[in-house]
């Protein structure tokens, strides 16, 4: 574990210890902001930013927090943090803090950003723990990206706003409501795990 | 006639887990048996209708008032995480019957996003104290729904022939994509 | 009593240190929020009266509102911003109307969670476009399965007439709430 290099502890988050596809952690903004993959780049760029400031301050303060108070003292840093991200969209990208209205402030219990501070961040230093929160933002990228794209093509058949399949196509409204995020995520865990075990 | 429509809606049309994904962690992770599901429900249901009257209560007397709407996200968080500790604590002083049947799901309910859902949704919906309550309640029993109609599927699940890439989470997100198909039916009940 | 010191200690350090970022930091955003929402106000307005050049609030609840438009020194309509249920959840729309609320000029659907596809049609072009020019005089009606007629008509989506039906309700409630307002007013 401790010969680990940082390059591995970064390419763990993107496919082997995934956050969403493998460990199934952050699953409410992953459903919720794919239905389109605007959206979706939102919601990255936020989680991005907040797991990151946050394994860098709480790599640098976990030798001075005591234990019983260390679940407390990261929910106020995470937080912030969220609210620099919220307050941010709101006043540069008011459209986009529009689209993803509540999930933005739901950042901070998402299951990946606390769980990176109390499984890595509070115990190793601080270079490691940055390239361990990118890993983890870029697995959790690559998941909303690919179920995003998914959803949009098959739901509006667009990427991105742009129309991409032509007239022949009837959009599968269903993808890009409530029902389709959870089909179009059971499929997707069911071909990482086929993937996976087939690699074993 | 308004709280009814909050609470069928909280409850059926914009079910929490099936059409707002909160509180999908404890969906996936505690629903495959009918009676932990059931006491999770309720432990839920019970802690966001206490954390929405007390995070409306900071919002509207003290935030409000004050100008420091910008440490909504930061206060509603410390709340729950407060108040979970507290009905913890007070339920295995008073009633250790209660506190086995929930108290292993209570430290769970602090990353429960539905309970800051509900304080967020709440406040971003501009609700009164009483619609507040109503949409909590609501809310809480639509989780507690969800949640327990999952698990009885499930526990019929476990017998089924599944493809084995599918069988745990795969064929879980299938079934509720379904569930959450079945309460679309449910749109238009309010007009 | 050392260890429960240092606990309080931290905890309340976090808590200073964390407010004090958030306090400085919305200083730079809070104005450029305010400003986001009036333009996103104003531009609404404009596409619901023409002509606008200012507005001024009549009434502000958190389900209705009225603001009077003004083009120059002359009242150049008023918009009625109504919700009410729809399909899925609620629906804000804003009804851009003559001074004298006889016409409606026309509709912009502000907030709705509607079916995609089917009820969320009444964001689009082509389905506002028939609210413009409608009678404000009486009711307004909904028509299916063929063309408005007479000037109080309006058009329903294919497969979405429960949505269909909301709209005109919302409109025809906050056209009688705000015509009830302006005459107790006096104008």
């Amino acid at each position: 574990m401790k010969e680990k290099s940082l390059g591995a502890e970064f390419i763990k988050g993107l496919w082997k210890e995934n956050p969403v596809l493998v460990m199934l952690l952050g699953l409410c903004p992953t459903l919720a902001v794919t239905n389109s993959v605007n959206n979706a780049i939102g919601m990255i760029g936020a989680v991005f930013f907040v797991l990151t400031c946050s394994s860098i301050m709480v790599s640098i303060v976990k030798d001075l927090v005591p234990s019983q108070v260390r679940i407390a003292t990261y929910i106020v840093i995470i937080a912030t943090f969220v609210t620099v991200a919220d307050r941010f969209l709101a006043a540069y990208f008011p459209e986009l803090s529009k689209a993803l209205g509540p999930y933005v402030p739901l950042i901070v219990v998402n299951c990946i950003i606390l769980g990176r501070q109390e499984a890595f961040a509070s115990r190793h230093g601080l270079v490691e723990s940055i390239a361990d929160a990118l890993g983890m933002s870029c697995g959790f990228g690559i998941a909303l990206l690919l179920l995003s794209s998914v959803r949009e093509i098959l739901g509006n058949g667009t990427w991105m706003g742009i129309k991409i399949v032509k007239g022949w196509f009837t959009p599968w409204q269903v993808m890009i409501l409530p029902a389709g995020a959870f089909l179009a995520l059971g499929v997707l865990v069911g071909i990482v795990h086929f993937l996976m075990d087939r690699k074993s | 006639m308004e709280y009814l429509v909050i609470f069928i809606s909280a409850l059926l049309i914009n079910n929490f887990v099936l059409s707002y994904f909160l509180g999908i962690c404890p969906f996936v992770g505690v629903s495959n048996k009918i009676d932990s599901a059931l006491s999770m429900g309720f432990a839920v249901t019970f802690v966001m209708t206490l954390a929405a009257i007390v995070s409306w209560g900071v919002y509207n007397l003290v935030l409000v008032p004050y100008k420091l709407e910008f440490l909504e996200i930061v206060s509603f968080i410390l709340i729950i995480a407060s108040l979970v500790q507290l009905v913890e604590m007070f339920i295995r002083k008073t009633s250790p019957t209660l506190y086995q049947a929930l108290g292993i799901y209570l430290p769970l309910i602090t990353t429960n996003c539905a309970i800051l859902g509900v304080a967020l949704l709440a406040v971003l919906k501009g609700y009164a104290f009483v619609e507040t309550v109503v949409f909590a309640f609501g809310a809480g029993l639509g989780f507690t729904l969800a949640i327990v109609m999952m698990a009885g599927i499930r526990e019929e699940l476990d017998g089924a022939d599944i493809p084995s890439p599918f069988k745990g989470p795969g064929i879980t997100f299938i079934t509720a994509g379904i569930l959450a198909l079945t309460f679309m039916g449910f749109s238009g009940l309010i007009r | 009593m050392k260890s429960s010191f240092k606990m309080i200690l931290v905890l309340t350090v976090s808590a200073i240190l964390s407010g004090a970022v958030l306090a400085w930091f919305n200083q730079f955003t809070e104005a450029r929020v305010i400003a986001n929402k009036l333009a996103e106000l104003r531009r609404s307005l404009n596409e619901v009266v023409p002509g606008m050049t200012k507005y001024e609030e009549v009434v502000k609840k958190r389900d209705f509102a009225v603001y009077k438009v003004l083009s120059g020194d002359k009242v150049a309509g008023y918009a009625i911003e109504a919700v009410g249920n729809g399909y899925q959840d609620k629906i804000r729309i804003l009804i851009g109307v003559t001074p004298d609320l006889s016409k409606i000029y026309a509709l912009r659907v502000l907030e709705q969670k509607e079916t995609p596809g089917l009820g969320a049609k009444i964001s689009g072009k082509d389905y506002l476009k028939g609210w413009n020019d409608r009678d404000a005089t009486k009711e307004l009606v909904l028509v299916k399965g063929r063309e408005p007629e007479k000037p109080n008509e309006v058009h329903a989506i294919t497969g979405a007439t429960i949505t269909s039906k909301a709209v005109v309700k919302i409109v025809n409630s906050g056209l009688k709430e705000a015509k009830e307002l302006l005459a107790s007013e006096g104008k």
